[in-house]
């Protein structure tokens, strides 16, 4: 039932916001009216009145369809996989870019990778309210989607990262944290005295 | 012409311009001793001429002498085969040749120039700038040691005068002026020609050559005329008790010669045909009967200086005489000269040395018979020579006289009439054997306290630390307000030579008052005293900012109460002095640093006694110079010796134990009472033993009794060659890194042993054929030995190949030089050796992977060095002794087995430089510009605090230090670099932030209201 209800929400949102931009366009001609002549506007706006209907205008309500009841948990449906999809869809633009960024270690490919850690990350740290925004009955696989694209980002940007050579993954990152080996005998000498 | 004389005076200011512009191509003008300083020196003066024959009775040379006073210089020849002028006055070089590697034979002066002979070449310089006037090869075919004299005939009556040279095999008489080969002679040496010996005197007809063939003992004389090469006499004299001219000496008619039993024998060189004994109512008239130890001639007269233990004896011995000899008897410990009528008496006060008496007296009445003290430090030891001369005042009414003597130590000393000293050369300093940096003193408080106690002991040491520095540093500021005074007085000469006066012998060796006052360390620990042992015995410490010694120690003779139970007789025939160990070693151990602040450090000097071989110890404090106990004979022979690197924690002395092993491998330690080190597994030592050709190694242990030590002898290698030179890693070397990152980011691991020997050895190359001319080829090869085990880790070998090889061993790698026969030019061989690419391979590896590349030197190398820095981490520098007396820094990349032929973007990404078979040589790299360095014999580099830097000490005739930077000053900021910018941008940029951050909230707080 709350589900319904949000659906319903919505939708009252869409109206209303067609209600307020025919408003402002009304009100836009208002003012160019008002620019052009002030004492003509009362005129004009009787003229509108008067004003013929456009032919094939028929005062008459077009016959209401209600697609909710059929349709509501494609539509549903259909946007969850919309989110679910975003962070995979972005992965081939992701791609080209690093392509394009190339593996030199300057400024602007650093940036890039940054930013390519920085929103998978920050998507997985506000899952949960994405999470909420998904719902229906493939809303499990859904997540599942949204989660593994994330991933995916993620692990591109560690495989650019490992391609530029950021990643300690080999033995010579750690070299420096080797010790070099005790002494373990004494030996010292030279020619005889 | 006018506008010719313009176009030329153009040319020759753009030519001046160009002039200019290469004096600052290398280093900025004002950098120029900045971080470096140099003194050059001569060595041991072996013949002295002063510039005017002095004391003659010539008119025209009286004349010049009084005239030419002010320019009057002094040449010696030296055992470094220089040839020089000093400024009687300024104790200047005035110029300096360095002769060929053949000692030089004499010098005369002789018409006003300057005649040497070395090497069977006669030499003329002009005296004034040390020009070489012409070259006369005395003898045609070159042998490998020249026997020479050289004698010069002045004849008063006639203005003729000529130059005699001659080797054992010839004699040529030269006119001195235009270098005419006036007549030859050939000498008969007898069959041992290249052992034989020559000497000569001129007498008044001309010259007597007297040769001596010690294989078959038998002595010729001939005696020449001015005129022409035939002998006017020649006579053979049978002396087969004589071992060397050495023991004899040579007057104008007699031959005077020491014989092994210490009695002296006369041979008139005129009529004589055999040996006469000296007669004993002579000996008797004088109060000696010998046996003498040395005969001397002092007068040009036939007078002889015979010295017995007692005193000495001056007579005259002309065995041609009827009336037999005459002599006079001379206190114990005198030396005679006779320059013209002024005779010269210096007696030695005391045994320790420390100053003379010299009493001048004359028949003629131009002189006024005084007597004077010559006073120098103790630390010189006695008088070795003495070159007095005599010259006529201005006016000519009276004779005036200068001394300039040698001591022991090789200083020369000048004094004049008075008896004050003019000024004196170290010349010992050039005489280094080994060398020691010690840091200076600091004033760190974390070094006050030393680890590992309980709280409140710990607490209270470090109470008691800052008491005692506190009270340090009170003396300190003491010392320098009195010594402030002092300090202005003694500026002396152009190093301002601080020779302390005569003082009592404890106080002797404190530095001077000038001294004491800037010996703290600096921030970066760049200023260091440099601790030398020179070959004569001397100890000294050189200020590595400035080069000045800041103070100077004679190694005291051990107590002689230890000499009485061994061979007291023989000991006391010889002359009892310290000389360095077998191979010219003279070890120097830093025993305990400065940084244990309330304990004083303490270094140790290991030499010998040179009447009984045995080994000595002294210890003493290096920053005062002050001996610390006596020094200590040892019983028994050394055979090595160990310095433990890591100070013993025990009872809080921080003292690095000494380790030495003695003949009959017993173990003992130094000083006696610290204890054995801990942390390692085995304690190994390891002997070289040039004249068997052998390397053994023993292995320390502890007998039954816990208390005695001992060594067995673990593995021996015969190398059956001779050994050239050998090189083992610094002990207190630091590796950062212990591998390589090659460009596919894999790890090329080190292999690291801290016992590796490389040992070069010299043998005949049987692979290559012989060259057409001259003799075969030999061959080098390089062994790599694990000390611990003996194992040769690796060997290398090149062929048609010699000397002089220089070894350099350093963290993972070796780098050599050596002269390649059959292409003509010096080589440059590098060795890396890798344990490969996994760690573990790493820690276990047994044999090193080697890599190896030469690479052409274009110029002829002296010695070999590498930078050290203090963690290791700054890459590493091979300094380059060159010949040519430049110092050059190569990076060590430059030397690398692994640049290769074809560039792949794999070695790009690792650093590596694509192969050049010539190692490049750019002005810029020579460290010391334009001062060159002669006879390298050795470098030292020494760690700073500064990681970037190291500081490079280079001894041999000349000192050099400078500070050696092989990757840059990466961690100083650079001297131009702009404070006040960067500081203002930084307050701008804060103050920025905080005007915006204002304006921001007001801006954010007016769109809340509107």
């Amino acid at each position: 039932s709350s589900r319904t209800s949000t659906g319903a929400e919505s939708a009252v949102s869409v109206l209303s916001a067609g209600h307020r931009r025919w408003a402002i366009r009304r009100q836009g001609c208002q003012s160019s009216l008002v620019a052009g002549a002030s004492s003509s506007s009362q005129q004009l706006s009787q003229q509108q009145q008067q004003l013929e209907k456009p032919p094939g205008f028929s005062e008459r309500e077009a016959p209401a369809k209600h697609p909710e009841s059929t349709d509501g948990a494609s539509l549903i449906n259909k946007r969850g996989w919309e989110v679910a999809l975003g962070p995979v869809r972005q992965l081939p633009m992701n791609i080209f870019i690093m392509w394009m960024a190339g593996n030199s270690l300057s400024i602007f490919p650093i940036m890039m990778v940054v930013m390519m850690f920085l929103s998978p990350v920050r998507a997985l740290f506000s899952i949960k309210s994405t999470f909420a925004m998904i719902e229906g009955e493939q809303a499990a696989l859904q997540k599942l989607a949204y989660l593994l694209g994330n991933v995916a980002a993620l692990a591109l940007a560690l495989y650019k990262c490992n391609s530029m050579g950021l990643l300690p993954t080999f033995e010579s990152d750690w070299l420096s944290f080797v010790e070099v080996p005790k002494r373990q005998e004494l030996s010292g000498g030279g020619m005889l005295f | 012409m006018g506008i010719n004389k313009n176009k030329f005076s153009f040319c020759m200011l753009i030519f001046l311009l160009f002039l200019q512009m290469y004096s600052v191509l290398a280093l900025y003008e004002d950098e120029i001793g900045k971080h470096d300083w140099t003194r050059q020196f001569v060595g041991r003066v072996q013949h002295l001429e002063f510039d005017l024959p002095a004391g003659t009775t010539t008119r025209q040379r009286s004349q010049q002498l009084q005239g030419g006073s002010s320019s009057r210089r002094l040449f010696v020849a030296t055992d470094h085969n220089v040839l020089a002028a000093i400024g009687l006055k300024s104790s200047r070089i005035i110029w300096r040749h360095f002769l060929e590697d053949a000692p030089v034979n004499g010098i005369k002066l002789c018409d006003g120039a300057l005649f040497s002979m070395s090497n069977g070449l006669l030499r003329s310089w002009s005296t004034s700038r040390g020009i070489l006037n012409y070259e006369i090869s005395v003898q045609e075919q070159l042998e490998a040691k020249f026997a020479g004299s050289l004698a010069c005939h002045e004849d008063p009556d006639d203005d003729r005068s000529l130059v005699f040279a001659s080797t054992a095999r010839r004699l040529v008489a030269v006119a001195p002026l235009t270098g005419a080969l006036e007549w030859a002679a050939n000498l008969d040496a007898g069959s041992g020609e290249n052992h034989s010996e020559v000497t000569s005197f001129p007498n008044p007809d001309g010259l007597t050559v007297v040769t001596f063939d010690p294989t078959a003992g038998k002595m010729r004389l001939h005696r020449f005329g001015t005129e022409s090469g035939v002998a006017k006499r020649t006579a053979t004299v049978k002396a087969e008790w004589l071992t060397s001219l050495q023991r004899c000496a040579i007057s104008v008619s007699t031959l005077a010669c020491l014989d092994p039993a210490g009695s002296i024998r006369l041979l008139s060189l005129s009529s004589g045909s055999d040996f006469k004994p000296l007669p004993p109512s002579l000996a008797e008239q004088l109060g000696h009967a010998g046996p003498w130890q040395s005969v001397e001639e002092i007068g040009g007269q036939d007078l002889f200086q015979l010295t017995t233990n007692s005193g000495a004896v001056v007579a005259m011995l002309d065995a041609s005489l009827a009336t037999g000899p005459t002599g006079e008897s001379l206190p114990a410990g005198s030396l005679l000269r006779y320059r013209g009528q002024v005779r010269f008496l210096l007696r030695q006060q005391g045994d320790g040395g420390g100053g003379v008496t010299l009493e001048a007296s004359s028949s003629s009445s131009l002189v006024a018979s005084n007597k004077i003290s010559l006073s120098f430090a103790s630390h010189h030891g006695r008088v070795s020579q003495l070159y007095p001369v005599t010259f006529v005042r201005k006016g000519g009414s009276s004779y005036g006289y200068r001394v300039v003597m040698t001591t022991r130590d090789a200083d020369l000393h000048a004094f004049d009439d008075t008896g004050e000293r003019q000024w004196m050369r170290e010349e010992s300093l050039a005489g280094i054997v080994s060398v020691e940096a010690v840091d200076l003193p600091s004033a760190d408080e974390d070094e006050l306290v030393t680890p590992g106690g309980s709280v409140f002991s710990s607490f209270a040491q470090r109470l008691s630390g800052q008491v005692h520095h506190f009270i340090h540093v009170l003396q300190h500021l003491m010392l320098c307000w009195r010594a402030r005074p002092a300090s202005q007085a003694d500026s002396l000469g152009e190093f301002g030579y601080p020779d302390e006066a005569p003082a009592p012998p404890a106080s002797a060796a404190s530095s001077s008052g000038s001294g004491a006052g800037s010996l703290i360390r600096d921030e970066f620990n760049l200023h260091k005293l440099l601790v030398v042992a020179t070959k004569d015995g001397k100890l000294a410490a050189l200020d590595s900012a400035t080069g000045r010694s800041v103070w100077r120690l004679m190694i005291p003779m051990p107590a002689a109460a230890a000499v009485a139970e061994g061979t007291a007789a023989d000991s006391a025939r010889t002359e009892a002095r310290i000389e360095p160990l077998a191979d010219g070693q003279m070890p120097l151990y830093i025993q305990r640093t400065t940084a244990h602040f309330p304990l004083e450090p303490m270094a140790t000097v290991l030499c010998r006694d040179s009447s009984t071989g045995r080994p000595v110890l002294f210890s003493f404090n290096p920053i005062t110079g002050i001996g610390i106990g006596l020094a200590q004979r040892l019983q028994s022979r050394l055979l090595q010796a160990l310095l433990v690197p890591q100070p013993s924690h025990d009872n809080g002395q921080y003292i690095r134990p000494l380790m030495l092993l003695s003949d009959t491998l017993q173990v003992t330690l130094y000083p006696a009472k610290t204890a054995l080190p801990h942390g390692f597994k085995s304690l190994n030592l390891y002997t070289i033993d040039r004249d068997n050709r052998l390397l053994q190694g023993y292995r320390l242990r502890l007998t039954e009794q816990q208390q005695q030590m001992s060594a067995i002898s673990t593995w021996r290698l015969a190398l059956h060659e001779p050994i050239l030179v050998t090189a083992a890693r610094r002990p207190t070397e630091q590796v950062h890194s212990v591998g390589r990152v090659l460009g596919n980011r894999h790890v090329l691991y080190k292999y690291l042993n801290p016992n590796l020997l490389a040992v070069a050895t010299l043998a005949k190359d049987m692979v290559t054929p012989a060259p057409q001319i001259g003799d075969a080829y030999t061959q080098i090869t390089i062994w790599l030995i694990d000390t611990v085990s003996g194992r040769v880790v690796a060997s290398a070998t090149h062929h048609h190949s010699s000397g002089p090889v220089s070894l350099v061993h350093s963290e993972h790698w070796l780098v050599y030089s050596l002269w390649n026969q059959k292409q003509r030019r010096f080589q440059l061989s590098v060795w890396e050796l890798f344990a490969g690419n996994g760690l573990r391979d790493c820690m276990n590896a047994t044999q090193p992977i080697v890599g190896k590349q030469s690479y052409i030197l274009p110029a002829p190398v002296q010695h070999l060095a590498v930078s050290q820095t203090e963690r290791g981490i700054t890459a590493k520098s091979v300094l380059l002794a060159l010949r040519s007396g430049g110092i050059m820094e190569l990076s060590k990349a430059f030397l690398d087995p692994r640049r290769p032929f074809d560039m792949t973007p794999e070695f790009q990404e690792e650093g590596l430089m694509p192969y050049h078979p010539e190692v490049p040589m750019s002005t810029q790299a020579i460290v010391n510009y334009n001062q060159s360095l002669h006879r390298v014999e050795g470098m030292v580099t020494v760690p700073t605090g500064l990681e970037s830097t190291s500081l490079l000490f280079v001894h041999g005739t000349d000192l050099f230090c400078t500070r050696v930077q092989p990757s840059k000053m990466f961690d100083v900021l650079k001297a131009d670099f702009d404070y006040a910018f960067i500081a203002a941008v930084t307050i701008g940029m804060i103050i920025g932030s905080f005007v915006t951050q204002r304006l921001a909230a007001r801006k954010a707080l007016f769109r809340l209201w509107s």
